[in-house]
Formats: C-alpha cells, structure tokens, sequence
C-alpha cells in the first residue's frame, strides 16, 4: 500500500536539464560500485540506483556519498520512494551524449512500496547500453563501457537534435559539437579543449572528458620506491585553482616526462587524468579525491595574462581556538598575526649531533594564541616587519603543554597573503583592538578542561596500558561513583594561599603548619576525596580535589567541614547517597608514579560534568558507524 | 512490560500486526478526540487510534504502545506524555538514528525482558 505518486516524466525533465524539480521518485535497483583505494580504512563505496517516475527508468543515477547510510541502514532499498531535493546532470560523454544524474540530496518518504506501475527504460539506447533497452541492472556494468564501442549511427541520431533523446548538447553548444566534431571524434588527441573547463571541485571518477586550468603550489622531488613490482618512481604536485586544489601523482614514464615540465608557480591546462579518492594517510588536502597522470594525460602551459585569475593557493584555515579539539600529528592551514617574535636560536640535537636553527613566534586570532615554532631555512628566511599577517599551510599540530604549531619542510609560508580577506580582516582587528588584548593561550597548558579527550571505559586503562608514558594520559569515562572514603573526604588545611599543608590540630584553639613554621587560629577546610568510579566494565579509584570534589558532592568544602565537626552523620550519608546515585562524565588524568620501587597509578578528577544525552547518543552512533566501516 | 519494538514511520509496513512504540510529536487532534496525528523521528505522518479520549497537547512529544493495523495505522493501548521540561532537549533525529541502529542489529539490542 503505497499511497505515495510519482511524478511521471520527471526522469526525462532532469535529464533536458530542469535539475531545479524536486520529483517523487521510485528506486527500482540498487547496486554497490567499490572504489579501489589504498587506504584501508576508507569505505569507497557508492552507490548507483535505477529509477522510475512511474512510466519510464533511468539507470544511471549516482548517489551522494553522504547519504550512503540510507541504504546500510535500510532506510532506502529496492522499491522506496524517494523525493529528490538536490540534482545534478553529468555529461559523461559529450559524443555519445551519455549522462549521468547525480543524487546529491534526497528524502526517504517511504521506505517499503510495491513497485509503482510498469515502467520502461527510456528510450536511450547510447546513453544507457549499446542498445540493450530494458537491461536488468544487475546484469550490466556500465563502468567498463568505452565511448568508442558506440555505433555510429547512434551518434548520428543526437546530433541531429532528437526531441526525444536528451543530452546536454541539445541544450547547450549544438554549433560548438558540430564545429569540433573532428577534434573530438579523434581518439587520444593531443589537444586540449579550453573551452571545457572545469572547477578542480567538480572533479570527481565519473566523468570522461574535463580540463582544468590550475596554477602548481607545490611539487615534490621525484622519489624512488621499491615494491612487489619492482622498482618506480614518483612525484606529486599540488594543483590550486578559485574553487580549490587537488594532490596529482605521476608514475614511472609520467613521472620522467611531466616533473620537469611542471614548475611551480605556473599556471597549466591538464585534461585526461585519472582519479581516485584521496588517500589521507599521505594526502590532506581539502578534496576527495587525487589524480593520477597517464598515458593520455595532455598538460599545457598557460599564457601568463591568461593565468593570472587562478590563485597562487588555495587556503583552508581553521581557527586558532579550533586546533585545541585537533588530535596532535595532524597537519592544518592557519593564519593569525605575529605578536612577538623571538631571535633564531642554535640548538643541538641531543640524538644526532646536528645544529638546528629555531625561532618561535606567538600567534594571534580574533579569539586565542599559539606558539609557532620555525625550523631552518624557514626559521632563516622569514622576515620580520612589524607584526606581520602570516598564513601557514599543511602545519602540524604538537601537544606540548597543549597545542603548538610547528613547521614541516613541507609547509607553506605566505606573509600577508593576498588570497584570503582574512588579511585584511586580521590586520583592522590587531591595529583597533587585538594588540591590546590578552588571548588564551593554547600553548600553556592551562585549561585542561576544556580541551577535547577521548572517551574510554574503565577497562581501557589497564588494556590500554593507560598512564604509563611519560606524559600523563587524560581520558573522559561515563561512570558512576559507587564508594567514597568518608573519613578523608576533608582535611584541616593551612589558611595560607598557596601552602595547601595539613595543619595540627593543637587543641587549644591554634592549628600549626610545620611547612610555614606558623601557627593560626584558624583553618580552612579542604577536600581530598577518594572514590572508587564504576562502569559497567570495571572500577577504579579516584582523587578529587577543590572545585571537582565541589561538584561532585554538591556542597562546599567548608559546609561539609562543619557537618563533620557537628557530627551530623545523617546529614553527610545523606550527602554521599545522592553523589552515588548519579552517573556523570569523569575527566581523569592518569600517570603512574615511582613509590618506593612500586608502580602506583594515580587518576585525578580533572572535572566532572552532568551527562549530556544527545552528545553521548551521537558519540555511540559515531563508533557504531565506524566499527561498521571497518567491517566493510 | 511486553516486547515493544521501536520504530519509525517508515518502518510500520514491516511491523504489521505487532506491538511497537514509537516516539513522535502530537500534530493534530481529531475532534473526536480518539484520533491523533503524528509526525515520527523519521518526519513521517502516522494516525493513532485511541480506544478512549486522552489529553496531549498538539506539538508535545509522546510515545504510542500498540499494535499496527492493517491500515497503517496504531492501535493504541498506552501512551506516555511527558513534562515539557523533560523534552525540551529531546534530539528527535538522534533517536531516529537509533531507532535504525535497532533495526540493523536486531541480534545485539533485545525486546524481549
């Protein structure tokens, strides 16, 4: 019982190019494309659904990777009715008139349907398959199909502008295809249509015939490697134009003939390249895919004049303040203003002897700082004038004492950079106000509570071997307290600021502190909590201290100090019931300690927080879906 | 308690004839007071069938026990309202999510108490 109409002839309405129609459509056939790739965990699948407007399907119709979960959640299967929201047609083949219609938003209205009607596939044979109208989808790979196995004569019936096959010629350039037909008709040419250009960001495998106009930010050296082949070579260079920059490798015969044609800087014509997605173990460029030069590959310089609108580099900045939640090793864009620098400094490498030029510079945003350290010929080389704007690309991120920033040999760095309004944007503020200001800064260290730690399980720790580095681990665990030592809950603490030493009591109204060598009438009352936190995969035993044991019992130090004195031993059960009761979100830091020959590990409550529902649900969601990609 | 299955909109098809709970917001009241319209996590719209006048209010988020008819539609034997304080934070698209997790894993989120 389906209740739901599909909007007949919509398939051939998108397909003449009315892509602005959010038709009701009927999925009639779903199949699974696997991307090869090299990176393991990266699922490159994508999908390729049939669809039927109730009178006509249409074979070709790629779906959005994003919305890949409809189908592994079963949201969107054989015979669901969908409302296409977002679409797009792509020519993947101007001769032959073959295209191609690109999901890129669509909303599941029902997921169970009947199949609506008896559809047909549309009268398409050359864009479809060679003739085989009617094909089973299951039966047919189309990623195999060449253009040149089509018949001519099919060719023939488009170009004479048949109402009843669409293709984008008859929407566009029918003069342009007719004009050029020999150029094109041609199979390996060496020319380049300039009259197709693309943007680098709508690149993507599925299309046959592009060509890109980029300027080249960066090539590396031609490396040598070693495989189960036998030997290679290989370059790779990064490609930027106004919609943003790709990574390109050339192998091999590509390699010798195209890394010294290419100079940085340079502005070129690239058509006939393949692509793949993006592997982010090498590649950290804003794209999903990378490109491969071969054997077709055609690359042509690029007048000078004629180049001149493509931006030297393509920037992807993030905040300052956003490099806290960043996991250290990671390579990021940034930009901010220089507020100090210091002078190169000598160092020696304690490992290999080696002098190394430094130099550190405090960078400021509108909302944070961060240290930035330089190293050798960067550290050299940069030029300070007066608080310069300057702009990094492809930094990575250190933790030390929190977030830094330090350069690699690969890293960009562009001094008041013309490409981005964040200059502009960036010098007003520092001049009007951000020179005077006191940024947080993410380089000391403070503020542990608020940076971003993974979650774990109390199991974790051991399996984890947690704590046991030299540097503390900090970890959040959803847990509930299930004892707490009553007796050391609150110690007599020296007034002094800072002394923090337990005071004795002389029982006569004065209380010494052996660290000050002072005695005082008075004291504060202080926490020292020691709690044992379970959840459901073990227990561990906590410390908290100040403002976190303040939190977690829910009364101050000095009330419960007062209690203790009053004896109010309902009160203070009372007081731990409702502690035990709730589950909350513990922020530990965990290092073990050398105690007498003995390995002790120490967990400290950093922070404790309610429970937010709709955080934790996504957080599970999130390590379903990517243990589920694994699996894949 | 029985073995309420939880679903959305989209998934009453498949669970024809058995007892589900599903979470969603009060749309419309019929009249009669005995029929209520709600929109699903899933942003689908279903009808519920009520053996006798319940006070909701339109727009709060309740949850429906009961069973599906053969006209897709609920039966309904219970409802649960809740405070609006309660369901001020309520992330509807995040249930919705978990709700499908249910489905996929079936062998690893159990019904049956």
């Amino acid at each position: 019982m389906s209740g739901q109409r599909l909007t007949t002839g919509a398939l051939l309405r998108y397909l003449r190019g009315n892509s602005s129609e959010k038709a009701i459509l009927q999925v009639v056939g779903i199949k699974t494309i696997d991307s090869k790739t090299d990176d393991p965990s990266v699922s490159a699948k994508r999908y390729r659904l049939m669809l039927s407007d109730g009178k006509s399907t249409f074979s070709s119709c790629m779906l959005g990777t994003q919305m890949n979960q409809l189908i592994e959640m079963n949201s969107l299967k054989e015979n669901s009715i969908v409302r296409i929201d977002r679409v797009m047609v792509n020519a993947i083949d101007k001769q032959t008139g073959r295209v191609m219609l690109m999901l890129y938003e669509l909303e599941v209205l029902q997921s169970d349907s009947e199949r609506i009607g008896d559809p047909v596939a549309l009268p398409l044979t050359d864009i479809i398959n060679n003739g085989n109208n009617n094909t089973n989808r299951s039966e047919t790979n189309d990623n195999n199909q060449t253009s040149t196995t089509t018949a001519s004569s099919a060719t023939n019936v488009i170009r004479n502008g048949s109402k009843t096959l669409p293709t984008i010629d008859d929407r566009n350039n029918t003069k342009n295809f007719n004009g050029d037909n020999n150029r094109l008709t041609a199979k390996a040419s060496n020319t380049i249509d300039k009259e197709r250009i693309v943007n680098i960001d709508t690149l993507n495998p599925y299309m046959n015939k592009w060509t890109i106009k980029v300027r080249v930010s960066s090539k590396s050296q031609i490396r040598n490697y070693q495989n189960a082949r036998g030997p290679g070579k290989l370059f790779n260079c990064d490609l930027v134009d106004q919609s943003g920059e790709i990574r390109a490798a050339a192998f091999n015969t590509e390699c010798d003939k195209f890394h010294s044609l290419l100079e940085i800087g340079k502005v070129y014509y690239i058509a006939r390249a393949s692509l793949k997605p993006a592997n982010r173990q090498f590649n950290s460029l804003n794209n999903d895919y990378e490109m491969t030069f071969n054997y077709d590959t055609c690359i042509e310089q690029c007048d000078t004049d004629e180049g001149q609108s493509i931006p030297q580099i393509q920037f992807n900045f993030i905040p300052i303040s956003e490099i806290a939640n960043r996991p250290a090793n990671n390579v990021c864009d940034v930009i901010g203003v220089v507020k100090s620098i210091s002078n190169i400094d000598t160092i020696i490498s304690k490992t290999s002897q080696k002098e190394f030029n430094k130099r550190e510079l405090l960078l400021v945003d509108e909302n944070a700082s961060i240290t930035v350290t330089l190293w050798g010929q960067q550290a050299e080389d940069f030029q300070n004038s007066s608080n310069p704007v300057v702009a990094f690309k492809g930094i990575r991120i250190g933790d030390f004492n929190g977030r830094t920033l330090s350069t690699l040999n690969s890293t960009l760095i562009s001094q008041d950079p013309i490409e981005t309004q964040r200059t502009i944007e960036l010098r007003t503020w520092y001049d009007k106000e951000g020179k005077l200001m006191d940024l947080p800064d993410l380089s000391k260290g403070a503020d542990i509570g608020n940076q971003q730690v993974p979650f774990k399980t109390l199991s974790q720790i051991n399996t984890e071997g947690l704590g046991l580095n030299d540097k503390p681990d900090y970890i959040n665990i959803k847990a509930t307290t299930t004892l707490i030592k009553k007796d050391t809950a609150v110690y007599m603490m020296c007034p002094e600021e800072r002394c923090g030493k337990k005071v004795v009591d002389e029982n006569n109204g004065t209380f010494r502190c052996e660290k000050c060598n002072k005695t005082y009438n008075h004291f504060k009352w202080s926490y020292m909590i020691s709690a044992e936190i379970s959840d459901s995969t073990g227990a561990q035993w906590i410390s908290a201290f100040r403002n976190e044991a303040e939190t977690l019992l829910g009364i101050s130090a000095d009330e419960f100090g007062n209690h203790k004195l009053n004896q109010n031993e309902n009160i203070i059960d009372d007081i731990f019931q409702k502690t035990m009761n709730r589950e909350r979100i513990f922020k530990l830091r965990i290092k073990s300690d050398q105690y007498n020959d003995e390995q002790r590990m120490r967990l400290t409550c950093m922070r404790v927080s309610d429970i937010d529902w709709s955080s934790h649900g996504r957080r599970l969601i999130e390590e379903i879906n990517q243990i589920e990609s694994i699996q894949h | 308690m029985s073995h309420h299955y939880r679903i959305n909109g989209s998934m009453l098809q498949q669970f024809n004839e058995k007892p589900v709970s599903i979470i969603g917001t009060v749309t419309k009241i019929h009249p009669s007071g005995n029929i209520i319209d709600l929109e699903t996590s899933d942003k689908q719209h279903i009808v519920v069938r009520l053996s006798e006048h319940v006070d909701v209010n339109a727009g709060s988020i309740i949850e429906v026990l009961g069973n599906v008819d053969n006209r897709n539609q609920i039966v309904c034997d219970t409802i649960v309202t809740f405070e609006p304080e309660q369901t001020a934070n309520f992330d509807m698209d995040m249930y919705n999510q978990a709700v499908m997790l249910f489905q996929h894993y079936p062998q690893d989120y159990l019904v049956n108490l």
